[in-house]
């Protein structure tokens, strides 16, 4: 038998054995009276801070804990000072106190834990159990005056409206409760976003990536190459056939003025021949003495004239020679630098399509990379996103243990009407109130296994756990 | 692609199993109690599997079974509890209702979908 279990039934046969007499109580020494009332005192105290010790740690929840001691510790010193009274005369406050005291151990009876034992009868009190309660008093050092009967009213008010505490923490349970879904809601929404446009994405990726469309734009790209390559090639054939008409046509410019030189060496010979004649006219001439004179002067004119030919013969020749000197030569250079700088071009332009390619080539293979790299991102994210989404069942969990610390509240609730019941009706039969009988139902009540090992844990028990399946196909 | 019907009251557990079976590629009906379910089986809806949770108002997951297995759609059906209650009594309740399994909450995404896709090869996308 624990100590919480034994100390109410002690308080209670403490009161038990005050209950008056048949007749002598009144003419009882001062000194006895005095005993009696410090005994009174000092046992009412803490049959009142054990009796609601006990009841929260039985039956408030875990959440409460911190406010234990302060609530239990002060509603007992209140329930105390109101069974005992203070200032009167002690003699009177014990006899005035005895019906109060009386009805407090019935009531102390039935919150007892363990102890089913009933109290003796009076009379059967053995002197041990006076001892006792003589140690207790000491032991408070609580010196106390009478008690009244407004003090069990008091009690019996004060543990009715405890229903008002309980009703706002089943409320506030209900809050939180409908916090935790709201939250759970809008972290599944989120999750359920994010999935969403994280496939969309991934799935425009895969359609703008894939080897069919990236074939199709290399095909694209390859003819629009090939298309430029034999663009490149007509343009160099052309160029080619016009180095040639060049060719020709300084060829052509050289037969020409080849012609012009041959025709000036005709008139050059015409112009020798001319002078020739000249000279053979100016020898039948003088053959012919006086009769020549006129024709020897026609020779000489003849002579000059041919002369003045063969001079601008000479002058023509090397004209026409330098013209095609310059000709020839300019055109030549002009037709390599021309050529050169085509097949520097050619050069440039084959260069760029080749790297072109090339750079082609590299950036479908990056984009086969990064399409491989995001859908194994994608892959690696899906996971969380669907654990996380799983995990979000704890909500429904946390609301079945609200639920279940809810009905705890009310039964604290109902159980303290009791108790406030027993106060005024102490001869009522609280057999099926006791607290370990509701605790027996509460635990009872329980569905999840981590339910049972707090139970079990808080009442100082061991906790076994059995091996029990959370996946069974049967 | 015949879906699977989710029957639960707490609105989070719907959201949140349907949300991991649909990311699976599974098609997805849901119901609030007992009676909608059978409502809308009756009403066309013909399910390739039934999870279910266990307390619910009104009709608890292994009466919803009892009276599914009277239903010519899903009489051959798969049949899943899904619920925080852990004793064997009721299991063994469940089982002999025509319950094809017991998960217990909360159930991790992967062994779920493992388990369906066990009972139910080839019924997603």
């Amino acid at each position: 038998m624990s100590a919480e279990a034994t100390i109410p039934s002690a308080i209670a046969s403490v009161f038990a054995r005050r209950r008056p007499r048949a007749s002598g109580a009144g003419s009882a020494a001062p000194a006895l009276k005095r005993t009696v009332s410090r005994v009174f005192g000092a046992t009412v105290a803490a049959a009142a801070i054990v009796a609601m010790d006990l009841l929260a740690r039985r039956c408030l929840p875990e959440s409460a804990g911190a406010l234990l001691p302060a609530l239990t510790f002060a509603a007992g010193i209140m329930l105390a000072r109101r069974l005992v009274g203070e200032g009167r005369p002690e003699s009177s406050a014990v006899d005035d106190a005895r019906p109060g005291i009386d009805r407090a151990a019935v009531a102390l009876e039935a919150l007892s834990i363990g102890d089913r034992q009933p109290a003796a009868p009076d009379g059967a009190r053995s002197a041990q159990d006076r001892n006792s309660a003589d140690a207790t008093s000491e032991a408070f050092s609580f010196h106390a005056a009478a008690p009244t009967d407004a003090g069990v009213a008091y009690a019996s008010t004060e543990l009715g409206k405890y229903h008002l505490f309980t009703d706002i923490l089943s409320r506030q349970m209900v809050s939180v409760s409908e916090l935790s879904e709201e939250a759970a809601k809008n972290i599944l929404a989120n999750l359920t976003q994010i999935d969403s446009q994280n496939s969309a994405l991934v799935s425009f990726i895969q359609q703008s990536g894939s080897n069919e469309q990236v074939a199709k734009v290399v095909a694209l790209i390859e003819s629009q190459m090939k298309g430029c390559q034999v663009l490149l090639k007509r343009f160099v054939d052309k160029q080619q056939a016009d180095a040639r008409d060049g060719a020709e046509q300084r060829s052509r410019v050289v037969a020409e003025t080849q012609g012009v030189l041959n025709l000036l060496e005709n008139v050059d010979g015409i112009a020798r021949q001319t002078r020739m004649l000249s000279f053979n006219v100016s020898i039948e001439a003088a053959h012919a003495g006086e009769f020549g004179r006129g024709f020897s002067v026609i020779g000489d004119e003849i002579r000059k004239l041919a002369s003045e030919v063969q001079e601008l013969s000479k002058g023509v020749r090397e004209r026409v020679e330098t013209l095609t000197r310059t000709i020839t030569k300019n055109l030549q250079q002009e037709s390599e630098q021309r050529e050169q700088a085509e097949h520097d071009a050619v050069a440039n332009i084959a260069g760029t399509l080749s790297a072109l390619s090339d750079n082609l080539a590299t950036l479908v293979a990056h984009q086969r990379d990064t399409l491989s790299k995001v859908e194994s991102e994608n892959e690696s994210i899906a996971h969380p996103v669907m654990d996380a989404m799983g995990n979000i069942q704890f909500q429904d969990i946390v609301r079945q243990q609200l639920k279940q610390l809810i009905s705890m509240a009310e039964m604290v609730s109902d159980h303290m009407r009791t108790v406030s019941a027993a106060l005024d009706q102490p001869q009522g039969d609280f057999s099926r109130t006791s607290l370990s009988q509701k605790l027996d139902d509460l635990f009872g009540s329980y569905v999840m296994e981590r339910q049972c090992a707090t139970h079990l844990s808080a009442q100082g028990q061991a906790v076994t756990t059995e091996a029990v399946a959370s996946i069974e196909l049967f | 692609m015949k879906p699977v019907l989710l029957v639960d009251d707490s609105p989070t557990m719907l959201a949140s199993i349907s949300g991991v079976l649909k990311k699976a590629g599974f098609a997805c009906e849901t119901a609030g109690d007992g009676q909608a379910a059978i409502d809308k089986v009756i009403g066309g809806v013909s399910p390739c599997l039934v999870i279910t949770d266990y307390h619910m108002p009104g009709m608890h997951g292994v009466d919803l079974i009892s009276k599914l297995r009277r239903l010519v759609s899903t009489r051959f059906v798969p049949m899943l509890v899904l619920t925080t209650d852990s004793q064997q009594e009721k299991r063994t309740a469940a089982r002999a209702a025509g319950a094809t399994g017991w998960l217990v909450k909360p159930v991790d995404a992967a062994a779920l979908l493992q388990v369906i896709r066990q009972l139910v090869p080839g019924a997603a996308a």
